[in-house]
């Protein structure tokens, strides 16, 4: 197998697993990592329980919660290790696609040069 | 004819004057607060409550870091963003009929989280709420109206109330009514004193701010990030000044 192809094979199935942890993890927009303030701030509940049942019925007010676990997602949310997402990987293969072409098309040119020079050579 | 055209000219510009001078004067009342804001205790877990306020009612202190207290929403075409804070500090003075007499309270800026980093330090930036020079947002109340007993029970008693005062966001203060709160006023229980001391007041609102009225501009606004932000506020106190 020419290595180009094993470039292109490798390129694709990383994009491919990308895309599952980008679906396996909530198919979030942004990447984001497990914030344990966040997780804390979410498990909260102690007044809240107090509280039950005395609002009135139909009034109810509802505190939702923010996504405090990890998410890869499509396009990455700042720079180091929150810039992992589909983006950024099918960017890389993309690059490192395109230039395992160039170099195999420039090394097929180069042989290619060389039989010609052989052949008038002889 | 000649006369008449210049009266005309006159009245005119009279009018001009008038709307112009009503213009400015909205625009005054729509940017500074009608009263100072009040100052946070040294250990910045309370607000200060004047000797005149406390002598009105029962003090009430919103109790920080225990439980969630504002969540909000903004819903973009081209993103969803959900924020949260347990650090708002403050206060209110309930009356006899379970009514709030007077009351503050402060979300500190820069204690707003979202779930991603990034963006939590944009919502601070000076592209957004400012922090630096906005620390807080702030929601003076100044009086509650249709106050109505909805239940009641030997351990508590919950009322529906409409709560009047100045939301202050981005340094911009604007009126706010919010309709359909509710008050809870809990007796302090064996259950409730291994939470928090003293009788315990629950305070939910649900309502929504545009933040194109608060002054604040961005070419993402609209697209990313909603003009309206839904927001729900449950804010726990208690009457005792040890918490």
């Amino acid at each position: 197998m020419r290595p180009r192809t094993i470039v292109f094979a490798i390129a694709a199935v990383a994009v491919l697993v990308s895309v599952g942890a980008w679906a396996a993890t909530g198919a979030k927009p942004f990447t984001r990592f497990e914030n344990k303030e966040n997780t804390e701030v979410n498990a909260q509940n102690e007044l809240g329980d107090l509280f039950v049942d005395t609002e009135p019925e139909g009034d109810q007010v509802e505190l939702g919660k923010i996504d405090s676990g990890f998410a890869f997602g499509l396009l990455p949310a700042g720079p180091g290790k929150a810039s992992l997402s589909v983006a950024a990987v099918a960017g890389v293969a993309v690059f490192v696609s395109a230039a395992a072409w160039f170099f195999d098309r420039k090394k097929k040119g180069a042989a290619q040069t060389a039989d010609q020079g052989d052949s008038h050579g002889s | 004819m000649a006369h008449n055209s210049k009266r005309s000219q006159i009245r005119a510009l009279w009018v001009a004057g008038a709307v112009l001078a009503a213009g400015a004067s909205f625009q005054a009342s729509a940017q500074t607060a009608s009263q100072p804001f009040a100052k946070a205790t040294e250990d910045g877990k309370h607000l200060v409550v004047t000797d005149e306020q406390a002598a009105l009612g029962t003090v009430y202190h919103a109790l920080t870091d225990k439980d969630r207290q504002i969540f909000f929403e903004s819903d973009a075409p081209l993103e969803d963003i959900k924020g949260q804070s347990n650090r708002v500090i403050g206060f209110v003075v309930a009356g006899t009929d379970g009514s709030l007499l007077t009351g503050e309270w402060h979300l500190p800026v820069d204690s707003i989280r979202t779930g991603i980093e990034l963006r939590d330090h944009h919502v601070a930036s000076k592209d957004w709420l400012d922090a630096k020079a906005h620390p807080n947002i702030v929601f003076q109340l100044d009086h509650t109206e249709d106050v109505v007993l909805k239940k009641e029970t030997e351990a508590y008693r919950t009322y529906s109330v409409t709560l009047v005062g100045e939301f202050t966001i981005h340094g911009v203060t604007r009126p706010i009514t919010i309709e359909n709160a509710s008050l809870t006023y809990l007796n302090a229980s064996e259950r409730t004193r291994k939470i928090a001391d003293g009788d315990l007041l629950a305070i939910r609102a649900k309502y929504s701010v545009h933040l194109s009225d608060y002054d604040i501009s961005h070419p993402v606004l609209g697209k990313k990030v909603a003009d309206e932000i839904k927001i729900n506020t449950v804010l726990y106190m208690t009457d005792s000044a040890a918490d």
